[in-house]
């Protein structure tokens, strides 16, 4: 059977869930079932723009009762660079939209005892279908969300009436403001995962806490739609071993944006650092890491690199 | 899950609390982790064990936070029933390390006939199903709880 690289989807429905966050109800355009997916799955969505098509990821989830359907939400970025803006201004029910087939990878631990879902803003997306697949199984989890107020707390209503035992919420805003801090951490019983979701400074909070009270990596899990920042952001030189071609990679441009203008097929995927799939082989240089996928080993071996997001100080020679 | 069995303890820095368990046969093993625990300052129970019920052990093992970690030193038979309750209340192989005393029987599959062989100390054995030569590898299965015999190429 021919299997279609990209789904058609149509937009059923648009819901404001606050002033800056859209829900988008997605169904196939020929009215089947869209495909199932794991707690923890996004799509990349593909938006026609002149300059051709602009690839975002957004987490699915689906409160509706109707099974087959998409659901997303995209939050309105004040720096936007297009894919929020153009959700936000542009799309309306009914248009027709071309998306990928569900991904994962940030799905829940097979191994915990205990769940932890740690949210700020529109970093509770991916937690909606975890949580939905945690009930399902019958699992243990509690959600920690901050949000400025009430009002800017999306899926508000949603998560106390489905998940009211399972569901803290920390409003940083107004009177008797109450701050989601990385102490939680500290309550935790042995064999529980926790999963942080949410802005850069959120994430790297928590995850050093985390570290820093002695939580093992296998037991931390994080999420990231965007790459990591970066501090150094210099040219740097890559001579392909296996080729024998000499290559410029701009200070502004990926090494893996290079390899690719180029035609050297590197198969890559999330673009943030998250999924593994462009790692090379580095046989002489040093690497400057920002990725979030390899060990701390693999980082100070120097052997591999994921060339979507990390760089090279002077050159690199790659085994490609 | 199994978890294999180490031979030498090392010490995990920048945990928030240590748990040591031993038999009354293991718990010398585990004095230079203690002083190096205090030298932390961090805080840490040292139990002996011999009679206590699985219930017992079960919710003091239970009720430890993350962030815990674990030392367990004794026979093959009293570590590998520690192992599984530690294991079942949540502890995970990032979070503990154990180490056997005395001559144990491991598991050895042959890589031709796949048969479980009970090997002692050997390095070389012939396999009890086939009759090949298995040279006892450390390549070691967590789903099996079993190492690899490689075939002995001659």
């Amino acid at each position: 059977m021919h299997r279609h690289s990209t789904l058609e989807v149509r937009v059923r429905n648009i819901i404001e869930e606050t002033s800056t966050i859209k829900r988008f109800t997605l169904q196939a355009a020929d009215c089947s079932m869209l495909p199932s997916f794991s707690g923890g799955s996004h799509i990349t969505t593909f938006l026609p723009q002149p300059s051709g098509n602009l690839e975002r990821h957004y987490s699915i989830f689906n409160t509706t009762s109707e099974r087959g359907l998409f659901e997303i939400a995209v939050r309105l970025a004040e720096d936007s660079s297009g894919g929020s803006r153009y959700w936000h201004q542009h799309v309306q029910v009914g248009d027709c939209l071309s998306v990928s087939y569900p991904k994962n990878y940030f799905p829940l631990s097979f191994q915990a005892k205990h769940h932890v879902f740690y949210a700020a803003g529109i970093g509770i997306t991916p937690f909606l279908s975890m949580m939905a697949e945690l009930v399902d199984k019958n699992g243990s989890f509690e959600l920690h969300y901050a949000a400025k107020s009430k009002e800017q707390c999306a899926f508000y209503d949603y998560l106390r009436q489905e998940f009211p035992d399972q569901s803290h919420f920390y409003f940083s805003n107004g009177e008797g403001a109450n701050r989601l801090l990385p102490a939680h951490l500290l309550n935790h019983r042995i064999g529980t995962h926790v999963y942080f979701c949410g802005p850069e400074n959120m994430i790297q909070d928590f995850k050093a806490a985390a570290q820093s009270f002695g939580y093992p990596s296998f037991h931390i899990h994080l999420e990231r739609f965007a790459p990591l920042a970066k501090k150094e952001q210099h040219a740097f030189q890559v001579h392909l071993k296996k080729s024998g071609g000499q290559l410029e990679v701009p200070a502004n441009v990926s090494l893996l944006d290079v390899l690719l203008q180029k035609g050297i097929k590197v198969p890559y995927s999330c673009r943030v650092g998250g999924c593994g799939t462009c790692e090379i082989k580095v046989d002489e240089g040093q690497i400057v890491h920002f990725d979030s996928f390899l060990s701390e080993e693999q980082h100070s071996s120097q052997q591999i690199m994921l060339c979507c997001v990390s760089r090279g100080r002077g050159r690199l020679v790659l085994d490609i | 899950m199994t978890i294999p069995v180490h031979e030498e303890l090392s010490f995990r820095k920048g945990k928030r609390k240590y748990l040591f368990c031993a038999d009354s046969n293991g718990a010398e093993s585990l004095y230079d982790l203690v002083r190096l625990a205090m030298e932390e300052n961090a805080p840490f129970d040292f139990l002996v064990i011999e009679n206590e019920s699985d219930s017992f052990l079960d919710l003091w093992f239970s009720q430890q936070k993350m962030g815990t970690y674990l030392y367990m030193a004794g026979n093959w038979e009293w570590v590998n029933r520690l192992k599984s309750l530690a294991v079942e209340a949540g502890f995970s192989e990032y979070e503990m390390q154990m180490k056997a005393l005395g001559n144990r029987s491991k598991k050895v599959i042959c890589s031709k006939c796949h048969g479980v062989n009970d090997v002692a100390d050997e390095s070389h054995i012939s396999c009890m199903h086939c009759g090949i030569k298995l040279e006892v590898s450390s390549h070691y299965s967590r789903r099996l709880d079993a190492y690899l015999g490689y075939t002995s190429i001659l």
